[in-house]
């Protein structure tokens, strides 16, 4: 009997309404009750209910059409769903930070790439100490020799070379040569930097060797009246940068020493010994002017060619490539800059 | 704002409508509800105000218990709720003489529906002016807790949302509660600016601010009930 009155409780009327009643219970529940006739009932009277009606009061509540914010408490009471939630919640945010970081770094890096602020990335091998050779001072102890012929390098197909042939050179400094005419094979479609003959001053051919082969942008030879009016001038600008290397390692990059310009060399060996220079403009906002002179040496590091590459408003991202054919005494060649850095307008 | 203070018993307050006709407005509007609850109670049925013409029968009847009322005969819901019967057992007569008899409107004992409702009425009416003291006093708490907690701007509605299912947390609030409603300076300031003192109470009880804040409500409707010493109300 006892355990049956546990189970109802006393509960006072609040509210009238057409469907339902508004209750309080004297525990300070208040609830919404549906089940009896509420016309027969006055504000005030006492009612008797069921325990399990307020625990199951929570679906009156669906009746009330509550707020969105009221379904969310509810929907959330339950301690599994909170957790799930947060848990959701955190990786969520984790991949959404994870992401982020990925991205901002990547254009970062992008960004100061484009804008010079972060230090460029070589690919190929910084050129090592061992392959320069000489130093400037043993530069100045090497006695001119004469190089009484030269041969130019023919095309791998084994066609003759136009124009080519064994040059003398005369010693002496007065005299001066008559350029021959400057024919190119282009028959493999490469360029072949053929020699042009001239006479060298003694001081001239000491330092660039037997003979200066000027070329331009394009690639071309240029043909200069007089090559040792040509050396003066060129050499009345500053000398930017002075460096030896060998030729001994074959089929490998390297890049020389130079911060200003990218310069890249290799040698490979075909038919033909072969040696590539690919040139990149790496300083922002600055356009270099001037000479890059290649001063091939033999083993006794005798100069015996000088190839001087001209050089007009390189500009930051411009590449240039020259393919040099070796002859088979040369063994080194010396690198040479001269030239201004002008601010680009 | 309430001054739980000077809350009138309803002789008092039916005294002062005598007089003044603002308090007499006020009084019929705050026991509009129970004015319908109790025609309802009588007819069976439920009646709207604006609609049914009963409703405006009881609020006249109403006003007349106000100025007829006298304190020493007894409880004045008692006796508004007599008089109030009374005059829709007069209404009812005089809507049946006016209509005419209608042979299919005989119910199985040879009355029409009407004059079954007299009848109703009729019986009803004669029960003793003298009602149980205590069920007169709960009424009339529970109609002054539903007009302080409409100043209040809380309705039943809202409380029943707001209201926890679970006993624990029930229980939780009603000792916040009796602790606002029992210290001096908690109570002012939940009177002052209408909301709890949460700072304190965070001190005084192991709970935390955002369950206090989400019991707001409910816990202000408790503080009211125990204020006004609602007669049911366990604490």
């Amino acid at each position: 009997m006892e355990e049956n009155l546990k189970n109802y409780k006393k509960a006072y009327i609040l509210e009238v309404h057409r469907n339902f009643l508004i209750l309080m219970t004297s525990d300070g529940a208040f609830l919404r009750y549906s089940k009896l006739n509420s016309s027969m009932y006055e504000i005030g009277d006492e009612i008797i209910i069921e325990s399990s009606e307020l625990e199951n009061n929570g679906l009156c509540s669906y009746f009330n059409k509550p707020d969105k914010n009221f379904v969310l408490e509810e929907s959330f009471k339950s301690l599994k769903y909170k957790n799930k939630f947060r848990l959701l919640r955190g990786i969520a945010v984790g991949v959404a930070a994870v992401v982020i970081l990925t991205f901002g770094i990547y254009f970062g890096i992008n960004y100061l790439n484009k804008t010079g602020y972060l230090p460029s990335f070589n690919l190929s091998f910084i050129a090592s100490a061992k392959d320069k050779a000489v130093s400037e001072q043993s530069l100045a102890s090497m006695s001119a020799e004469n190089i009484t012929s030269g041969t130019v390098a023919s095309q791998s197909t084994g066609t003759e070379m136009l124009g080519a042939e064994n040059i003398s050179i005369k010693e002496d400094a007065n005299e001066t040569g008559s350029a021959d005419k400057i024919a190119e094979d282009t028959s493999n479609g490469e360029k072949i930097q053929l020699k042009e003959s001239f006479n060298l001053s003694p001081v001239n051919s000491k330092i660039f060797g037997k003979e200066i082969i000027v070329l331009d942008e394009s690639g071309e030879n240029v043909i200069v009246q007089n090559q040792n009016d040509y050396i003066e001038n060129m050499q009345k600008q500053p000398v930017l940068y002075e460096g030896f290397y060998n030729m001994n390692t074959l089929n490998t990059d390297f890049v020389v020493d130079y911060p200003d310009i990218q310069i890249g060399y290799k040698i490979n060996e075909d038919i033909n010994k072969l040696l590539t220079f690919n040139f990149i403009a790496i300083k922002q906002k600055q356009l270099f002017n001037g000479n890059i002179n290649a001063v091939l040496n033999d083993e006794n590091l005798t100069n015996t060619r000088t190839f001087s590459m001209i050089f007009k408003n390189f500009k930051y991202g411009q590449q240039r490539t020259e393919i040099i054919i070796l002859e088979n005494i040369e063994k080194g060649f010396k690198i040479i800059i001269y030239g201004y850095f002008n601010e680009l307008n | 704002m309430v001054n739980f203070f000077q809350i009138n018993s309803l002789e008092q307050l039916v005294l002062k409508a005598k007089e003044d006709k603002l308090v007499n407005e006020k009084l019929i509007e705050q026991f509009k509800p129970f004015i319908a609850s109790v025609i309802q109670k009588r007819i069976g049925k439920y009646l709207e105000y604006g609609v049914d013409d009963e409703l405006s029968i009881g609020l006249i009847a109403f006003n007349e218990a106000i100025h007829n009322y006298d304190y020493k005969k007894g409880k004045f819901l008692s006796f508004a709720r007599l008089v109030i019967i009374n005059r829709l057992i007069d209404y009812y007569r005089k809507e049946t003489k006016l209509k005419t008899v209608s042979l299919n409107g005989y119910n199985k004992n040879g009355d029409n529906e009407e004059n079954a409702v007299i009848e109703l009425l009729d019986k009803k009416a004669v029960e003793k002016f003298l009602y149980r003291s205590e069920d007169e006093e709960r009424k009339f708490e529970i109609i002054e807790y539903t007009r302080i907690l409409k100043e209040w701007n809380i309705n039943f509605s809202d409380l029943i949302k707001i209201c926890p299912k679970q006993e624990n947390l029930r229980n939780d609030y009603k000792k916040i509660a009796e602790k606002i409603a029992s210290d001096d300076y908690l109570f002012n300031e939940l009177c002052k600016t209408k909301r709890l003192p949460i700072k304190q109470l965070e001190k005084l009880f192991p709970i935390h601010r955002k369950k206090i804040e989400r019991g707001r409500i409910y816990i202000i409707a408790l503080v009211i009930a125990i204020k006004i010493k609602l007669s049911f109300l366990q604490v």
